[in-house]
């Protein structure tokens, strides 16, 4: 509870504080997009016109789409819900990697509900809900060692447990990986979330194998992956609101 | 007394609000500068009373309020910090750049022994600062630069953060 209110009160400064250094720098920033625009402007007529064709294809395609999922019995409803929110503060310290968004419990947003982001075309994990005050929440992300994700190799399917190292450079390491997996792993294999026993939804994306280590001692191999997602990029994320349906219901 | 340690309490809590907003801009390898700190210790050393632990630990409170850190820590750390630094009120002639600089590399490298200790009694709940990486010392490196500059845009407004104070 004293958390919640601290979280509150700081969070609603964090905002305002947020929201002018956005303003600052976007002010800034736009002189140099206004000369970038006006090239891009005439490259996107040329597209506009090329697209238009497209437009047409689409709606060919798009029938034809629908007729083969209806026929492989697909759902046409989307995973799970999920809310748009924008990171406005980052941990004051750095022995944490938290950062606070801006959506809390009055948007419906709950403990331990799971974070994705989409960068570069690419669905990835971002972490859990960790607390909740009344118009924010605070995230913790994949990478913080307190994270464990059950996560399965997508090419092989082998299972496992990706443990955070605690900075997002670092990566993560996946333990718990049968040995017979070694010679079926390659480098650069992406690495999904499993959805078994865990509050995250299954198969979205969580990093790339990076190196496999096969200790003597160890009756599992150690993987250790690249999170698919820059964290330092990170600007908007979104909370999967109804994912825990999809998922297990067990703590992470 | 009462108004300076308010004061003092609301410039380390926008200070901690900075450090989580804006200064993600400025951030060297990942790390940014604890101001919220520097701040601190030059309360607790320019006043005799606690105003200086009082305003550590409320900050410190607001602080863990908005980060995933066992609640207290942040608290228990500036209050100490405040402590020491209060200790040595009087003792010390500050200059307008060694001594600062001192300061903000003392303060740096205590908060890091005190979360070490403090993971010795919670070990599965306290994160301690790794003192061969180069997280620490960057941290370390960038506030002892950044002390002199906050204490020198501090001091004119010593006779709203410390009273009662004496030239020191």
């Amino acid at each position: 509870m004293p958390r919640r209110a601290a979280l509150t009160v700081v969070s609603f400064f964090q905002k305002g504080f947020s929201a002018v250094g956005s303003f600052v720098s976007r002010t800034v920033a736009s002189i140099a997009e206004l000369k970038r625009l006006e090239s891009e402007n005439a490259e996107l007529l040329a597209r506009v016109e090329a697209l238009s064709i497209m437009e047409r294809d689409y709606a060919e395609l798009r029938g034809e789409n629908e007729r083969l999922r209806e026929q492989l019995g697909f759902s046409r409803e989307l995973a799970f819900r999920s809310l748009a929110a924008r990171i406005v503060a980052r941990d004051p310290g750095n022995l944490y990697s938290t950062f606070v968004v801006d959506r809390g419990a009055a948007h419906g947003v709950r403990k331990n509900q799971a974070v994705i982001a989409y960068q570069d075309g690419m669905e990835g994990l971002v972490g859990r809900v960790l607390e909740v005050g009344r118009s924010t929440c605070i995230v913790v992300p994949i990478y913080d060692s307190s994270a464990n994700v059950a996560v399965r190799l997508e090419r092989s399917r082998y299972e496992g447990l990706a443990q955070g190292a605690g900075t997002d450079d670092e990566g993560l390491l996946v333990k718990y990986v049968k040995k017979r997996a070694k010679d079926e792993i390659r480098y650069g294999d992406l690495v999904v979330t499993s959805g078994l026993r865990s509050l995250y939804p299954p198969g979205i994306a969580v990093g790339r194998v990076t190196r496999v280590r096969s200790l003597d001692y160890l009756t599992s191999l150690e993987v250790e992956i690249a999170a698919v997602l820059d964290f330092g990029r990170l600007e908007h994320v979104f909370i999967a609101l109804d994912a825990g349906a999809q998922a297990g219901t067990e703590a992470p | 007394m009462i108004r300076g340690t308010v004061l003092s309490a609301l410039l380390v809590a926008l200070l901690v609000i900075v450090q989580s907003t804006w200064l993600d801009a400025v951030a060297v390898l990942g790390v940014v500068p604890d101001l919220s700190m520097i701040a601190l210790i030059y309360v607790s050393f320019r006043n005799e009373s606690l105003q200086g632990q009082v305003a550590g630990f409320v900050a410190g409170l607001l602080q863990d309020g908005v980060s995933s850190s066992p609640f207290g820590l942040n608290a228990f750390v500036k209050t100490c910090l405040a402590w020491a630094f209060n200790a040595l009120s009087g003792k010390f002639y500050i200059d307008g750049v060694f001594v600062p600089m001192a300061f903000g590399l003392a303060g740096t490298l205590a908060k890091a022994v005190l979360t070490l200790v403090l993971s010795w009694i919670f070990p599965a709940v306290v994160a301690t600062y790794d003192f061969l990486g180069p997280a620490l010392w960057v941290e370390a490196a960038y506030n002892a630069a950044l002390s002199p500059v906050l204490f020198l845009a501090l001091r004119p407004f010593d006779g709203l953060l410390a009273p009662g104070d004496r030239e020191r």
